[in-house]
């Protein structure tokens, strides 16, 4: 974070989003019927800087409002035009509102106070507490936090920076955790973060099919009610090192997981940057699905993916650029045989095997050519895989071509066309778990866009995007979206 | 022999791309330096060129800051510090003239570009094409390197062996810190960039955005680093804080947007296959139980029946006019049910279990995965051989209520 006294002044800033689209329902019966979605957003950011004694205190707050208007038909119903219970929802929601005390003790602490975003090497977090952070000169840099892990559903929480397992009817939680980053010299750097939560399940365990008064469903209940959990002890680390006579760069990082014991996270890769406009990389990236501490889906017989890619990006000249990568992918799993014949002489002579592959791999590739005025693009991917059969997961291919027009200067009024070409296979359905090759669904997508700054505070961008496939006829979706910054 | 042609039609490409890279340098970076425009003719070559009879060579042999004269005091980037016509006039007075007896066409000509020699008459203003020469977006003192005793040189070391000189000859960033780097010069950020209120890099100009250079090459922000972003972020979330402010990081991923850059064509349609692939992407800006469980609800993929009651917590659909359970995968019995079915959810969802968890509450495997001391409970052990997550982690010491879901508490088996 910067750590130069701000002068007084502050800043706000506005985004209105309006987004409407249209949902594919998933029918059976093959109708092709839609959903529309309309959602609205409110965004209103404001940060107060230079305030208290030496001017070392600023406040920060993020506000969010979101009214999605809801579909207005029955969850639970086939036919759309029998109107149920309105989904349509209102909710305010405070992202962040902190306040940040800077040179506590001059160059060395600084403190914060509020919800914020806890962002290190482990993920987002909301928490609503305290944060220390001290620092050592430019190279190391020490955090300390302490409060209340925001629940889901709670009262103006943000959904997106809460953890799956986290709900509302859980009871007080705390949440401790630190963080360390520092360098050695310019290029070796390390990076370190631990957390560590406890919460109190305040409500009892539902006993499944049982009346609550049965003594089953009593000694259930009082032995998960009022207890506290411990719902996460994650530790991760990284170390960099840019080996800048040869202009490689080496990255490696993982997050250890002290609830089971097990490596969730792994990653390791290289990067080769001889010049400012060639760079090319490769990364080995292992993840291991992971809930919080409570969910039954942890203790599941699951399995991890490996993920390796390379990327390549060159810009040949000022104006032209092209980009390229590869991935390969393994999906762990049990055994391919699933299920057993009913045999009695042989009760594990096997059934079937899943006939489509656990590895997956793919291109992908672009060429973008941009002059002031103008720009033309292609942009295209494929995840296939290496037996003929689907992969698991599914594939997928898509294409891209794109260009862009400014009308007035280079950023002031910009539009912005693209078509779009989307194919994919799933794997999901039965036929591929026979071992058949899903036929391939594909789609047609024109995007028409325009960026404005119509002020030198306010930006427009809106987008209305058209699908012209026989899978998605006629469905449309509209973006909008007003900017005001003032500071 | 197609493969053999790929390779080699890569390998081409690699060795190209590796040879261009290193002749395409580009001069410094257009957003600190914006492009120029100078419809001049000028000859630093020969100004600065000693003159040399024995090699019969020509030049005036002048310094510098015989032309750039105040160059040594200027103490702001946006400083020019070109000579015009007065600065030029004591040597080329002849090429200048003035209101009463004004340069010839032809004089006009030898220095200013787009003057038409088919045409009579002295030159009008009008005629001259202007010359556009944008203030940089950086901070630079010259008298502060002038007192450090820098030679011209150390950063404009072309500039002797050209003929016009423009931005493309100012010092790149490589080079700037370079140097800083050995003199012991500051390399903090807002030395060079402006900052704003909040001590943060300015990155928007109106010539582009300011983006990371090699100092920090794990941060490059190429074509792909939308995508891996955050590697950079976990390895120096302090650099990326720098520029960026948390709202620029939640106008992403806070859910609102759906970019396009992110999102592009029909996005809908195949979310799934990258799902299952790339979970950890999804996850960086959606939670699977509420923003995926809400979407698939809606679009019928999944429905909620009746809450209260909790053996049809359950949430597939029904079709109404089979009464059979139906959704994205198959309903059959091989898909779920009898003891020797195929079993085909099993399969699916050890490679992939938050794509169950997409749908699924946690109470509809308990319908089957419920322990059989527990009244009702079918028993099937969704352990597996090797339930190494259950073995000595603290999960089952110190979190009791996962296991009691489907175990009893005086069951000894999870303990």
């Amino acid at each position: 974070m910067p750590n130069a006294t701000a002068a007084p002044g502050y800043s706000l800033s506005s985004r209105t989003v309006f987004h409407a689209y249209q949902l594919r329902l998933f029918d059976p019966q093959e109708t092709r019927t839609y959903r529309s979605l309309n959602r609205f957003y409110q965004v209103l950011d404001g940060r107060v800087y230079g305030i208290g004694p030496n001017d070392n205190i600023r406040t920060v707050v993020s506000l969010r409002y979101t009214h999605d208007f809801g579909t207005s038909y029955p969850r639970s119903n086939f036919e759309p035009s029998q109107l149920g219970p309105s989904d349509e929802t209102l909710d305010f929601q405070i992202d962040y509102m902190y306040l940040d005390w800077r040179n506590v003790i001059t160059g060395l602490l600084d403190l914060r106070f509020g919800r914020q975003l806890i962002l290190d090497e482990l993920d987002w977090y909301s928490l609503d507490g305290i944060k220390a952070t001290a620092r050592f000169g430019r190279a190391h840099r020490f955090e300390l936090y302490a409060g209340r892990a925001v629940p889901f559903g709670a009262f103006l929480s943000s959904d997106p920076y809460i953890n799956d397992g986290i709900e509302l009817s859980d009871g007080p939680s705390f949440a401790i955790g630190g963080a360390y980053s520092g360098e050695v010299g310019q290029d070796l750097s390390f990076a370190l973060s631990y957390r560590h939560e406890l919460r109190l399940r305040s409500d009892p365990i539902e006993v499944l099919g049982l009346p609550a008064d049965q003594p089953e469903a009593i000694e259930i209940s009082d032995a998960s009610a009022g207890k506290i959990g411990l719902q996460e002890v994650l530790l991760a680390g990284s170390v960099g090192y840019v080996i800048r006579p040869v202009d490689i760069d080496l990255y490696a990082r993982g997050t250890w997981n002290f609830l089971f014991q097990t490596l969730d996270q792994a990653r390791a890769g290289l990067a080769y940057n001889p010049s400012r406009y060639l760079h090319w990389a490769a990364e080995y990236f292992r993840v291991f699905p992971r809930f919080a501490g409570d969910s039954i889906f942890n203790i599941f017989n699951i399995f991890p993916y490996d993920r390796i890619r390379t990327e390549f990006d060159w810009r040949l000249t000022e104006s032209l650029r092209i980009e390229a990568g590869y991935f390969f992918q393994h999906m762990y799993g049990g055994p391919t045989v699933v299920g057993y014949l009913d045999n009695p002489d042989n009760p594990y002579e096997p059934a079937e095997s899943f006939l489509g592959s656990s590895r997956s791999h793919g291109p992908s590739g672009g060429i973008r050519f941009e002059r002031p005025k103008w720009g033309l693009g292609a942009y295209g991917e494929a995840a296939t895989n290496l037996g003929g059969n689907i992969a698991y997961g599914g594939n997928f291919r898509r294409a891209e071509v794109f260009g862009h027009l400014n009308l007035l200067d280079e950023n002031t009024l910009r539009t912005t066309l693209r078509a779009a070409f989307t194919g994919f296979q799933n794997d999901w359905f039965e036929r591929a778990d026979y071992g058949e090759v899903q036929e391939e669904e594909r789609s047609y997508s024109l995007d028409a866009g325009v960026r404005w700054q119509v002020f030198t505070n306010v930006f427009f961008r809106g987008n209305i995007i058209k699908n012209f496939s026989s899978y998605l006829e006629g469905s449309y979706r509209v973006f909008s979206s007003v900017e005001v910054r003032y500071q | 022999m197609i493969r053999t042609r790929t390779l080699l039609a890569l390998a081409l490409l690699g060795a190209t791309g590796l040879c261009g890279a290193v002749i395409f340098e580009g001069g410094p970076d257009t957003v600190i330096f914006p492009r120029q425009t100078i419809p001049l003719f000028f000859n630093h070559d020969y100004h600065v060129r000693v003159p040399d009879e024995a090699k019969k060579t020509t030049g005036e042999g002048l310094d510098c800051d015989f032309c750039h004269e105040d160059i040594s005091e200027s103490e702001r980037s946006s400083d020019r510090d070109i000579p015009g016509h007065d600065g030029c006039d004591g040597c080329h007075e002849e090429w200048i003239g003035d209101e009463d007896e004004p340069a010839s066409r032809k004089d006009c000509a030898r220095c200013h570009k787009d003057i038409d020699l088919s045409v009579t008459g002295s030159v009008a203003a009008s005629e001259v094409s202007p010359m556009h020469i944008p203030k940089p977006n950086i901070i630079f003192s010259h008298a502060v390197h002038s007192n450090a005793e820098l030679d011209c040189l150390a950063c404009h070391a072309n500039v002797p062996k050209k003929t016009l000189a423009t931005r493309d000859d100012f010092p790149t960033m490589d080079q700037c810190v370079d140097c800083h780097m050995k003199s012991g010069a500051s390399i903090e950020c807002t030395t060079c960039h402006y900052s704003d209120i909040s001590g943060r890099v300015v990155t928007q100009y109106r010539e582009g955005q300011l983006k990371p250079n090699r100092l920090h090459s794990y941060a490059i922000h190429d074509a792909n680093f939308l995508d891996d972003h955050a590697v950079a972020a976990q390895r120096q979330k302090s650099y990326c804080d720098t520029c960026h402010k948390e709202d620029y990081c939640a106008s992403c991923h806070n859910g609102v947007a759906r970019d396009v850059r992110y999102h592009p064509g029909d996005w809908i349609s195949m979310h799934y296959i990258s799902a299952k692939k790339d979970d950890t992407r999804c996850q960086s800006c959606h939670r699977v139980q509420s923003f995926c469980l809400d979407c698939h609800v809606r679009s019928g993929v999944a429905t909620i029946q009746n809450v209260t009651k909790t053996l049809t917590r359950r949430t597939v659909r029904v079709n109404p006019e089979t009464n059979r359970a139906t959704g994205p995968h198959p309903m059959g019995p091989d898909w779920i049910g009898r003891k020797n079915s195929r079993n085909f959810h099993g399969f699916h969802a050890q490679r992939n279990i938050r794509a169950c968890a997409s749908c699924h509450q946690e109470q509809y495997c308990l319908t089957c995965h419920m322990s059989k001391e527990r009244r009702g409970g079918l028993g099937r052990n969704p352990h597996g051989p090797n339930p190494q997550r259950l073995k000595g982690g603290l999960a089952s010491k110190q979190n009791a209520r996962m296991c009691l879901k489907c175990h009893l508490p005086s069951d000894p088996s999870w303990r």
